[in-house]
């Protein structure tokens, strides 16, 4: 799992930003290779070297002090060394044990040290130390001298995985630290996640075409079709006037949506004559649209989002979120790829990332694994998300053979500021109705039947949040569990055991006697978001991986990271609604 | 860890093989006399201190405590810092409170006993008469956050009422009956008389929200009993709910509706939270989860056999009927297709 943070200036930005963090190496491990000193617990440190398309970052999650080594000088050379064997001190007690080296050698005999880590010693050896080695040589000794220190790193947490295209080699040297620590160092481990690039293309259309070539033998309104380029809709003209079957004047009469544009003049097709060529001006699309599907080489799920800027009903800037079976080719269209949730009937999983004149600036948290890709994200106060993938199926491979979900937390294109009920998506998704072909979301799971299904907890009922019950899939906790029995001789437990829906539900205000999951002590309860449904069977599909739901318990605010059994969570308020049953964390590094 | 099976000719031989089981598995034996039927076991690093006493007719009775005061064993409800479970009226009411009840005298078919020692457990089902089941067991329990106790004893009341209407023999999911701490137990004196008073599960908790400053246990009983009947713990202190085990729980409510299908590798092992419920607060009332019991779980018996043995990873478990797998109904204490189902280190 790699988890990113950062901004983006706007949706477009966001989707170029979202291409680039699934892709190359990101840190998936760090171990402590020189604690330094001068840290302190919380502060983050950036690294040197690699190239990166994204910076990584590291927390300081473990310190201590004592006493490090600044001088390891030989006293004793010994004899059999080679350069690289390690030094190990016989002598001493150390919370954080030393790493020295063969740095030169006087024959076989040790004639300089490397200090790789030096330690945190609580009780000093006493000169000369005697040490071993993992090679053959013996005999080294070495005096050491020692600095008392604070703030000496002992554990660290990634908290943004980065993107390196090459690879910073080990150890990797602090770059700069919110902290006043110097000399920190570590090793890095870098995973990479088998996303690559499918499609990833802003949408060019013609604006405008005047007669290069004008041709014979045109009448007038034919529609001709720019020939050339790479698209998935020709740019098609109409023949303004003519003389004597030859075009005087031409306009646009459908702009088209072009991966690549061809050279001018264009030649044409169609119509009732031939040889006329066009000089076109392209631009990028009215509607800005921006599409980008990635596919996974290990879990073979594709993904997608295409942006695009709506005014109806209001200037809105959206991510429609999308799920493929497959891929076709960058100039078919985006609904007409294998199995693609764009469809009409199941196209309303949009995820709105600003609206008015023009688009805001984003913050995100991203989440990626080879099963799918996580989002949160804030523009101004309100925190969109979306989930696209396969969820932690409760079935085999063999079962479920392609699982996905697709969620984004409106059925509609409208813009962050939007106040329906219906926004809502992640946990606590809702529609204003369920069913219903105007409002197909906000969420979809493709079943192991090949079809897609609804997701969502509730439908608006008289401006309010309404169970819904067989009639789409749900995610628990919000969105219940509480089935009925099975009949006799399997009814052995009470339908009315209680349940985690009777402690979060769906409800915008919470009710006087609704129970609720507290919390022991400081450490919070992770509650599994659970994609079930009950419809003639009962069907438990599996978790949204990595997404849990919980009870802020008023301690808990959206950005804010907790621990629970030493794992980080990010945890957000769900769109606008900050209730705790519309409160989520997702898991980090 | 362990596992060990065999049989049993009366509660003093099931008992007496129980202690050696116990001793060889990280408890201290602090007092065992056959002959006056008790046994006190602990294991002090933690807090684990029961006591059992039996009549060799029909019950065991069984006692949890905060520390072991000597041979006041023989009247086991004195220990020190009782957790108020358990009969204080014997021999002649040694069927009132916790116990293990309505057994026979034995001989007894099988028992099976499992150990394990992250955290400290011992499990105990006793197949009393062929095909009929107890569990009962005491330790710790798998706790979640960081909170004062989780020492734990629960035995296994199967209510039998009498006739038509009170009669629940034939009902799994009764409010009279209370199997491994479970919260379904609902103590109606008027309804049940007074043997199920005081007989559910008990669980040392310490310091949550609204407890009393003077309590130290959780009792398993329904959420919807008044504050009163949650009754006291033996030195007259309040006590608090505990929800979830064996047969509540939202995990029950969210799995128990799945069959298993054992030719597809299905086998949904339901875990049995464990929550403390502060219904003594005004306003909503709060589920704490304290954690879950450990190696142990809710298993449907579709398509499985009593002491079926179970391949799950690398894991080997063991399912039994709750009671007994029948649906017969009328005076036939049964429990349809609930199970519990051990994890097994042999």
């Amino acid at each position: 799992m790699a988890f990113f943070k950062g901004t983006a200036t706007d949706y477009h930005d966001m989707l170029t930003i979202l291409n680039k963090l699934v892709q190359d190496d990101h840190v998936s491990a760090v171990t402590v290779q020189d604690g330094g000193t001068g840290y302190a617990l919380g502060d983050t440190i950036s690294l040197a070297g690699g190239t990166k398309n994204h910076e990584p970052e590291l927390m300081v999650r473990g310190a201590t002090s004592g006493d490090y080594i600044t001088v390891a000088a030989v006293n004793t050379g010994g004899t059999g060394y080679g350069i690289g064997d390690s030094l190990v001190p016989t002598t001493g007690t150390y919370t954080v044990a030393p790493e020295l080296e063969v740095l030169t050698l006087s024959g076989s005999a040790v004639a300089t040290i490397l200090i790789k880590n030096p330690g945190v010693a609580s009780a000093q050896p006493t000169n000369p130390v005697v040490t071993t080695s993992d090679g053959a040589g013996t005999g080294c000794t070495i005096d050491f001298t020692f600095t008392a220190g604070t703030g000496i790193i002992t554990a660290c947490h990634i908290a943004d995985a980065g993107v390196y295209t090459t690879q910073a080699t080990n150890p990797v040297a602090q770059n700069t630290t919110s902290g006043s620590g110097v000399g920190a160092e570590f090793n890095l481990t870098y995973t990479d996640t088998a996303w690559e690039t499918k499609v990833n293309y802003v949408s060019e259309e013609a604006t405008a075409a005047i007669i290069s070539v004008a041709g014979t033998g045109y009448t007038e309104d034919d529609k001709v079709t720019v020939v050339g380029g790479s698209f998935t809709e020709a740019t098609v003209v109409n023949i303004d006037s003519e003389s004597g079957g030859v075009p005087t004047a031409v306009s646009v009469y459908s702009a088209g949506d072009y991966v690549t544009t061809p050279g001018n003049p264009a030649a044409t097709s169609g119509g009732t004559g031939s040889g006329l060529t066009l000089t076109v001006t392209w631009d990028d699309s009215v509607e800005e649209w921006k599409s980008l599907m990635i596919h996974n080489t290990t879990s073979d799920q594709y993904i997608g989002w295409r942006a695009h800027k709506d005014t109806i009903p209001e200037d809105a800037y959206t991510l429609q979120c999308t799920g493929f079976t497959g891929f076709n080719s960058v100039s078919i269209p985006w609904d007409q790829h294998p199995g693609s949730s764009a469809a009409t009937a199941t196209k309303g999983t949009y995820l709105p990332l600003s609206g008015g004149s023009s688009p805001a600036t984003i913050n995100y948290w991203i989440s990626v694994q080879d099963e799918r890709v996580a989002g949160m994200f804030k523009v101004a106060s309100v925190y969109p998300n979306m989930y696209l993938g396969a969820p932690d199926t409760f079935l085999t491979d063999a079962e479920w053979g392609y699982p996905q979900v697709i969620l984004g937390c409106l059925t509609q294109e409208h813009p962050y500021t939007y106040g329906g009920v219906d926004f809502a998506g992640m946990n606590n998704p809702g529609a204003k109705a369920i069913g219903s072909s105007t409002y197909p979301g906000p969420g979809w799971l493709r079943w192991s039947d090949g079809n897609l299904y609804q997701i969502a907890n509730w439908e608006e009922s008289s401006g309010n949040p309404s169970y819904v019950y067989g009639e789409a899939i749900n995610i628990s906790p919000s969105g219940g569990t509480s089935y009925p029995v099975n009949a006799a001789p399997n009814n052995w437990y009470s339908p009315s055991n209680y349940n985690w829906r009777e402690m979060f539900k769906e409800q915008l205000t919470i009710s006087a006697g609704l129970d609720e999951l507290r919390r022991v002590n400081d450490e919070f309860i992770l509650v599994p978001c659970v994609l079930s449904t009950v419809d003639g069977i009962i069907q438990l599909y599996g978790n949204l991986n990595g997404i849990f739901a919980i009870n802020p318990d008023g301690d808990v605010n959206a950005e804010d990271q907790i621990w629970v059994n030493g794992a980080a969570y990010r945890c957000f308020q769900n769109c606008t609604k900050s209730n705790r049953n519309y409160f989520f964390a997702m898991r980090e590094n | 860890m362990a596992y060990e099976t065999g049989s049993a000719t009366d509660h003093t031989d099931l008992m007496s093989k129980l202690n050696t089981f116990a001793a060889a598995n990280g408890f201290t034996t602090e007092y065992h006399n056959g002959t006056n039927r008790h046994l006190s076991l602990s294991r002090s690093a933690n807090n684990i201190y029961v006591s059992f006493h039996w009549d060799n007719v029909n019950t065991i009775a069984m006692y949890q405590a905060l520390g072991y005061s000597g041979r006041s064993a023989e009247t086991p409800w004195l220990q020190a810092n009782d957790s108020g479970n358990g009969s204080s009226d014997l021999p002649t009411n040694i069927d009132r409170g916790r116990q293990v009840s309505r057994t026979g005298a034995g001989p007894f078919t099988a028992y099976h006993f499992f150990a394990h020692t992250s955290p400290y457990v011992i499990y105990i089902v006793l197949e009393f008469s062929p095909g009929l089941y107890r569990h009962f067991g005491f330790g710790y329990i798998n706790k979640t956050g960081t909170w004062t106790g989780g020492a734990w004893c629960a035995g296994h009341l199967w209510h039998w009422g009498g006739s038509s209407p009170f009669n629940v023999y034939d009902t799994p999911d009764s409010t009279a009956h209370t199997v491994l701490m479970d919260n379904l137990l609902y103590q109606e004196q008027t309804y049940y008389g007074t043997n199920n008073n005081d007989a559910g599960g008990t669980l040392h908790v310490e310091g949550l929200f609204l407890q009393d400053s003077a309590s130290k246990w959780g009792h398993a009983v329904s959420r919807l009993l008044s504050d009163s009947e949650v009754r006291l713990d033996r030195a007259g202190n309040p006590r608090v709910r505990i929800g979830g085990g064996c047969r509540g729980g939202p995990a029950l409510a969210q799995f128990g509706r799945f069959l298993p299908d054992l030719a597809n590798g299905f086998i949904p092992i339901i875990p049995m939270e464990l929550f403390y419920y502060d219904g003594r607060g005004t306003g909503d009332h709060g589920w704490y989860l304290l954690g879950v019991m450990p190696h142990v779980g809710h298993i449907h018996l579709h398509g499985i056999d009593a002491a079926q043995a179970l391949t799950v990873g690398s894991d080997t478990w063991m399912a039994f009927p709750m009671v007994r797998k029948s649906n017969i109904g009328g005076d036939n204490q049964e429990s349809r297709n609930a199970g519990i189902i051990y994890k097994k280190v042999t």
